[in-house]
């Protein structure tokens, strides 16, 4: 593949399997350099406190794009992060490679495995020899809050790795973390280890409490599903009371699905007359289909699942407060405190509907 | 100019107070936080109910009380359950026609449990206690039962009913007036055969077979009163047949069984005979509507293409409306409103509301005008749980919703509504 | 081959924008890259038993991960029982759910008070022995219909054989349901759907019925033909 060369610095052109010398490399840095102390100038700044956040800005000032696509716009950036390197093969003056495992194109990773192999006949020496002098192992390891990680983040570390050998590796170091010895290799292990924040169940700032004009005290919170939307309060001394757009509980939901579906954070935690909800809802029905033209007070058909859905939501975000951590956390393992993300799907051309397809002929 | 700087100053200081208290509530840390640390403010210590500890009415002991009788129930008594006799039961309510007295679910609930068993409600004892303490040589009451759907209208108009039949009243039930403005069948040829010209008004309309189960109704509730009332007029009923003065009701009744044609005027002449006599020779009667704002509706029958009869133009509806006036005494009329189910009629949409005014329209409200309005709501924390305790003694709801939980949740999600527990309890286990 | 062309002219618009399946939404084949959810993300349990007996703790799997929402037919409820739920998913047509919620009320119903009237018309002894709860007499009958392996055809040389299988729990739940669907779609609509069911499940209760005569057959042929079940591993 011919290297298109650029004069002036300008359009880069990334291409994975491309990887570029030294020099050249050095050759670009000096530009890079020089411009930077350009841009520096043109922005009447000090050139040696010019920072690359400082850099950014201001190209971000001088090039104004609406392009989509973060990569796509102008930038300026340093050539180390562009231009990968060539990759240095240690070698005698003959040309023959040191490393024995060169020829298998990636030989780190070959390395690394036969370092934990031989870690693992380690363990479990040591494991044959104190049981029979009865020692126990001092201490065990933990890996509680964290977890493997993953294939891309495998792939920075040894490159051209696929997927047959990142679960070979994983399978080894787990192997290895099951002996009672494992604990002496904690650094080899955690090396692969990804240690993940806590989900945490609710925003700092949705916690907070009001006040009513009567003193009552209330949390507010807002819920969604699909294209209704619900502004819902929540008052901590209630009696089970339930208003919706002024209309009572019974009225507004005739099918007792939906009264279900609302009442489900109140039945996980079993709280169900300790609080009052007054909660105001717009949006959803778009089903028109579905109206109130064939119900009788015997047989109601006219579910409003999606407003119900919301005002869900909006009941267990407002909940917390008054509920405690430990019962917030079990709100959000129930899955009460996510979005429901499914929206209608859409249509596609050369299809009646979003899945519906025409009739399929032979020939 | 110098009040105005005064007040700024004043709101200026007033908002630099606000903002420093503000300034200490926004300064949070945006760490990660873990389990223990987090802090809430303001939680309550709320303990959540179990689901293994009986629940309120699981322990409940006294939700039935013994006497049958609505006459001698006291106040301590509202909230409780009480049963219908079977002898009294079986005449409000027979197996050979379809009567629409209670409702469905109601009638199946009996015919399991082999009991029919009520709450007594507090619009009840204030009914009974009114028709205990009235003048009956003034001009008649009327009473309009209203409340939300599914409150138990219908069940207050029975407690009624059976309250004046211990008393010995005669009794003019006019079950359901939605059945009046509906054909039975569906089908097309048997449609047309349902109504037919009156006999004895040509501008009127009757409805002979829904005649004949009002008159077997009618007899079943009332029995042997029937036979010593006797008519005061003559009434032709065609050419040949006619009812001399001095027929008894019975015989009357018996005769517009048999001749199907002439059902609807021997009700016009019943209906008029009430109006008409005194308390010397007639019982103290009353009449009980349910559903009176179909009275004032349109009907789905209809004789020619797109023109849908009225409910005045029916000639029982125009007997009934009659009767509902204040222009007879030695009795009462209660009546009790319902959501109606013609209301998707024409285009098929329910209407909003519950009030009397919505539900009776200009005309009807203005029929029934100087009425006492009796509200009826849903059930209160002493009858729902003495509901609840009767359906666990006869083992109608067993397993997890004996318990706190299930108790809360049954409340919560029928909302208190009589008709929604009923219908929750009936499938669930 | 459709797929690739777009995402080749997409990749060549728009220069260094890497495009994977998930991103590309514009024509994307439904069953390979259209997730809704992430695959880090974790079912909730439906039973709020579960959430009693494992409380959160630090440091727990759980706390790690995403959760994704629950649906609106779990509702934590004392009145939920799975089999139900999963068996009205089944009556539904036409995405109207509301009318398999009615027909399965009408069914409990119909089960209880038919109960409850032989348990108070029975004598002492006799009432320990009915079941009044209906979803207890639900579960049980359905079980009692469900079939414990299926037959399928085979062919072995020139002839077509009938060659049994075991089936999983699910399947077995899905066959025992569509046999008595089936059964009750062909009844009269004079009678409603309800009663229908309920009839059957009566008296599948107490091994009698159109459905449990299906299942004894079922078995009857797979006994007899267990002499050819090495012919579905050959082909395998």
């Amino acid at each position: 593949m011919p290297i298109r060369t650029d004069n002036d610095g300008t359009n880069l052109m990334k291409k994975k399997h491309v990887r570029y010398s030294e020099d050249y490399i050095q050759e670009k840095i000096e530009e890079y350099k020089l411009g930077v102390r350009r841009l520096a100038v043109m922005m009447g700044r000090d050139p040696k406190t010019f920072t690359e956040d400082d850099v950014k800005s201001s190209i971000r000032y001088l090039f104004p794009s609406s392009l989509t696509s973060v990569s796509a716009r102008p930038s300026l950036d340093h050539p180390a992060d562009l231009f990968p390197r060539e990759i240095r093969v240690e070698a005698d003056s003959h040309g023959r490679p040191k490393n024995y495992l060169f020829y298998t194109m990636s030989d780190l990773f070959y390395e690394e495995l036969h370092f934990i192999y031989s870690c693992l006949l380690e363990a479990q020496q040591l494991d044959d020899r104190n049981y029979e002098k009865k020692i126990a192992p001092e201490t065990t390891l933990d890996l509680k809050g964290s977890s493997w990680m993953s294939h891309d983040e495998v792939k920075k570390m040894f490159h051209n790795i696929k997927l047959p050998m990142y679960n070979l590796l994983i399978s080894q170091l787990s192997r290895l973390a099951e002996e009672p010895y494992a604990y002496k290799y904690k650094n080899l292990i955690m090396k692969y280890r990804v240690v993940f924040q806590v989900q945490i169940a609710a925003k700092l700032d949705q916690l907070e409490t009001k006040v009513d004009e009567n003193g009552r005290e209330y949390s507010e919170a807002q819920g969604k599903r699909k294209t209704a939307v619900a502004d819902v309060r929540v008052y901590s001394k209630g009696k089970g009371r339930i208003t919706i757009n002024g209309e009572e509980f019974d009225d507004f939901f005739p099918l007792i699905t939906d009264r279900q579906v609302v009442i489900t954070p109140f039945n996980l935690l079993r709280m169900n007359l300790f609080f009052d909800v007054d909660a105001n809802v717009r949006g959803g029905l778009s089903g028109i289909w579905m109206s109130e033209k064939g119900s009788s007070p015997q047989f109601p058909t006219n579910p409003k699942t999606s407003q119900a859905g919301a005002i869900r939501l909006g009941i267990a975000r407002a909940l917390q407060p008054f509920v405690g951590a430990t019962n917030a956390e079990i709100l959000r393992r129930a899955g009460l405190l996510t979005q429901d993300p499914r929206k209608k799907e859409r249509k596609k051309p050369g299809q009646w509907k979003a899945r519906k397809k025409f009739t399929w002929k032979k020939r | 100019m110098l009040i105005f700087s005064m007040l700024s100053y004043r709101t200026a200081k007033l908002c630099f107070a606000s903002s420093n208290v503000a300034l200490t509530v926004l300064v949070k840390p945006k760490e990660t936080v873990t389990l223990k640390n987090r802090k809430y403010s303001n939680t309550l210590d709320l303990k959540p109910l179990s689901t293994s500890e009986p629940g309120n009415f699981s322990t409940l002991e006294h939700f039935l009380t013994d006497e049958s009788n609505p006459a001698r129930h006291t106040i301590d008594d509202v909230g409780l359950m009480y049963t219908i006799p079977k002898e009294d039961y079986s005449k409000m309510v027979s197996s050979q026609f379809n009567t629409v007295a209670f409702t469905q679910q109601f009638d199946k609930q009996v015919q399991s449990l082999n009991e029919a068993s009520m709450v007594i409600r507090q619009p009840g004892f204030e009914i009974v206690n009114y028709l205990q303490n009235t003048d009956y040589t003034a001009p008649v009451n009327r009473y309009v039962i209203h409340g939300p759907q599914g409150s138990g209208k219908t069940m207050l108009m029975m407690y009624a009913t059976h309250f004046c039949m211990k008393e010995n009243w005669l009794i003019v039930p006019n079950y359901n007036m939605w059945s009046w403005m509906d054909y039975q069948s569906r089908y097309k040829p048997t449609m047309k055969k349902e109504i037919m010209e009156s006999t004895w008004n040509k501008e009127r309309v009757d409805v002979p077979h829904r005649a004949v189960i009002w008159l077997d109704t009618f007899k079943l509730l009332n029995g042997s009163l029937l036979d010593n009332i006797k008519t005061t007029q003559k009434y032709q009923w065609s050419k040949h047949e006619s009812a001399d003065i001095g027929e008894s009701f019975s015989s009357i009744v018996d005769f517009g069984k048999a001749r199907v044609r002439v059902a609807t005027d021997v009700i016009g002449a019943i209906m008029k005979e009430i109006r008409v006599q005194d308390a010397s020779t007639m019982p103290r009667t009353l009449v009980t509507v349910d559903a009176v704002n179909a009275a004032f509706c349109e009907t789905k029958l209809k004789i020619k293409h797109n023109v849908y009869l009225k409910a005045h133009e029916l000639s029982y509806g125009h007997n009934l409306k009659k009767l509902m006036t204040s222009s007879w005494t030695n009795g009462a009329v209660i009546t009790a409103l319902s959501k109606p189910f013609l209301e998707k009629n024409k285009k098929g949409y329910l209407l909003p509301g519950s009030h009397p005014y919505d539900l009776l329209g200009q005309e009807g409200f203005d029929w029934l005008d100087p009425h006492i309005p009796i509200a009826v709501g849903q059930y209160t924390d002493k009858e729902i749980l003495s509901q609840l305790a009767y359906y666990k003694d006869r083992k109608f709801l067993t397993g997890p919703c004996l318990s706190e939980a299930g108790e809360a949740e049954l409340i919560q999600l029928s909302y208190r509504n009589p008709a929604d527990l009923a219908h929750i309890c009936l499938s669930a286990s | 081959m459709l797929v690739r062309y777009t995402l080749n002219l997409l990749r060549i618009c728009s220069r260094q924008h890497a495009l994977t399946p998930c991103q590309c939404r514009v024509f994307a084949q439904p069953s390979k890259g259209y997730a809704i959810y992430p695959t880090d993300m974790v079912d909730p349990q439906p039973s709020p038993e579960y959430y009693k007996e494992n409380l959160p703790e630090e440091g727990d799997e759980l706390s790690i991960k995403k959760i994704k929402a629950a649906s609106s037919s779990q509702t934590y409820s004392t009145l939920y029982n799975p089999t139900i739920d999963k068996f009205t998913n089944l009556i539904v047509k036409e995405g109207k759910k509301f009318a398999a919620e009615r027909i399965m009320q009408t069914t409990l119903a119909h089960i209880k008070l038919v109960q409850l009237k032989q348990y108070h018309a029975a004598t002492e002894s006799e009432k320990a022995e009915i079941e009044v709860n209906p979803t207890t007499v639900f579960c049980e009958a359905f079980n009692n219909m469900k079939p414990v392996v299926n037959v399928r055809s085979i062919r072995h040389g020139a002839n077509v054989y009938q060659v049994p299988y075991s089936l999983e729990e699910h399947q077995r739940f899905f066959v025992a349901g569509k046999w008595l669907l089936d059964h009750i779609r062909k009844g009269k609509p004079s009678t409603k759907a309800g009663l229908r069911i309920a009839r059957e499940i009566l008296a599948a209760y107490n091994n009698q019925g159109e459905v449990m005569r299906k299942k004894y057959e079922l078995h009857k042929l797979a006994d007899a033909n267990r002499a050819y079940a090495h012919f579905a591993w050959k082909r395998k």
